[in-house]
């Protein structure tokens, strides 16, 4: 039986059910804006953005792999292609794109034009430490971690600072071969 | 107010008698001082924010050559995008995940159901005062919006399988929690801040024939809702 062909990521958002991104946007404004009221540090709040997007990402993860068909990544690079064009797409109906790959090629930036998260969002100056999009960090981290893969993400640049766009560095630590619970001899 | 989103808010800067306002821009909705010499004008015309800025006695300069100074950048960025992004979506999924962190994370906080019900609650309020500006709408229209019967002021808009109510499964322990509590919040910070002040509650409806009850929000308005309305006739 031929495999079947990866759907487009375009493909699949036009058949996923979607949301008025306004809603998205604001609740998690809303998410946001409890977790300053109640931790108060700046730090502490990335901190739980991160947790939280690991949360997501490590259940993302699952939906991902069945709606789009991807098969297994050969590498690191197709990995960091697939979070981009059909990952984003999926989820925020967004697309990004990869670049800035290092000579050994375990470590890329994800670039992100348009994000629907910081849709009429302003940091005011008290918050200048806020990594506002941090969530998406730990989506990603959590995403690849159950698919065996140890990353770290950081933000290099973001458009809440006065940069020009979103750009998310993503370092493959090292590849965590599945450990199976059980022996095979038994 | 720490003001992360950004809201329009209209006083009109008129004590800076260098300003040469043509008459179009005698409405801005919002100003705001950048520093002693340089003040900003936004004014939106529902669809898209422009941002106009003065120097001194100069006349208005156009938005790129303030940007060229570069010392505002921060600031041009949210308010020079167009406002008409209403029809942008991200997938139900993704909101769906969002949702559920931020109920899981409030049920770190709390003890008991019904100050995670507030909670949610009160997330949803801000949600709704925002909307409410933002004017924007789902395509979906409710299933049904009655007027109830026993009160004047109660109405109740209600909804097979409400958006946030279809991924969250309610434990055992947790019988009464219902995560309208965020709708009802939405609903209340809209209406609150269009001047009808009411108090809004989500309630499990059982339903034979349909596996999972249907969710109502309650709305009892406010007395002097009525009265008002009572005036207009």
């Amino acid at each position: 039986m031929p495999p079947v062909a990866p759907r487009p990521g375009d493909a699949i958002f036009a058949s996923v059910e979607r949301v008025n991104a306004e809603l998205f946007t604001l609740t998690y404004g809303a998410i946001v804006r409890q977790l300053l009221t109640d931790l108060e540090e700046v730090e502490e709040v990335n901190k739980q953005l991160d947790q939280m997007g690991y949360n997501i990402g490590v259940r993302l993860v699952d939906e991902f792999l069945a709606k789009s068909n991807v098969s297994r990544c050969v590498d690191f690079k197709e990995t960091a292609e697939v979070i981009a064009k059909v990952g984003f797409k999926m989820f925020l109906g967004v697309t990004a794109s990869v670049s800035n790959w290092d000579a050994e090629g375990t470590a890329c930036s994800i670039i992100l034009e348009d994000n629907p998260l910081v849709d009429f969002v302003e940091l005011p100056d008290t918050c200048q430490g806020l990594y506002y999009c941090n969530i998406l960090s730990g989506v990603i981290r959590g995403a690849l971690e159950m698919v065996s893969m140890k990353t770290e993400v950081t933000w290099l640049r973001d458009m809440l600072r006065g940069d020009d766009a979103f750009e998310l560095q993503v370092k493959l630590l090292k590849q965590v071969p599945e450990e199976y619970p059980y022996k095979d001899d038994e | 107010m720490w003001g992360i989103y950004y809201i329009f808010y209209s006083y009109f800067y008129n004590n800076l008698g260098q300003i040469r306002l043509s008459k179009s821009l005698c409405n801005p909705s919002c100003t705001r001082m950048i520093d002693k010499y340089t003040i900003c004008l936004y004014f939106s015309t529902h669809t898209r924010i422009y941002k106009i800025a003065r120097t001194g006695n100069q006349n208005c300069k156009s938005i790129e050559q303030m940007i060229g100074a570069g010392k505002m950048k921060q600031y041009t960025n949210v308010l020079d995008r167009p406002l008409s992004k209403g029809k942008q979506e991200v997938s139900l999924s993704g909101f769906a995940f969002l949702f559920s962190e931020l109920v899981q994370y409030n049920q770190t906080q709390v003890d008991n159901i019904a100050e995670l019900e507030r909670r949610l609650e009160d997330a949803g309020y801000a949600v709704g005062t925002r909307i409410l500006e933002l004017l924007c709408h789902r395509e979906k229209v409710a299933d049904s919006l009655e007027k109830g019967t026993e009160h004047e002021d109660e109405y109740m808009i209600s909804e097979k399988e409400l958006l946030v109510n279809r991924f969250i499964s309610i434990p055992k322990d947790m019988g009464a929690f219902n995560c309208g509590a965020f709708v009802a919040g939405i609903v209340r910070g809209v209406l609150d801040n269009a001047g009808f002040p009411a108090v809004v509650s989500a309630h499990f409806v059982p339903v034979e024939g349909l596996q999972r009850p249907r969710t109502t929000i309650l709305i009892k308005f406010a007395e002097e809702v009525l009265q008002r309305e009572a005036r207009l006739g």
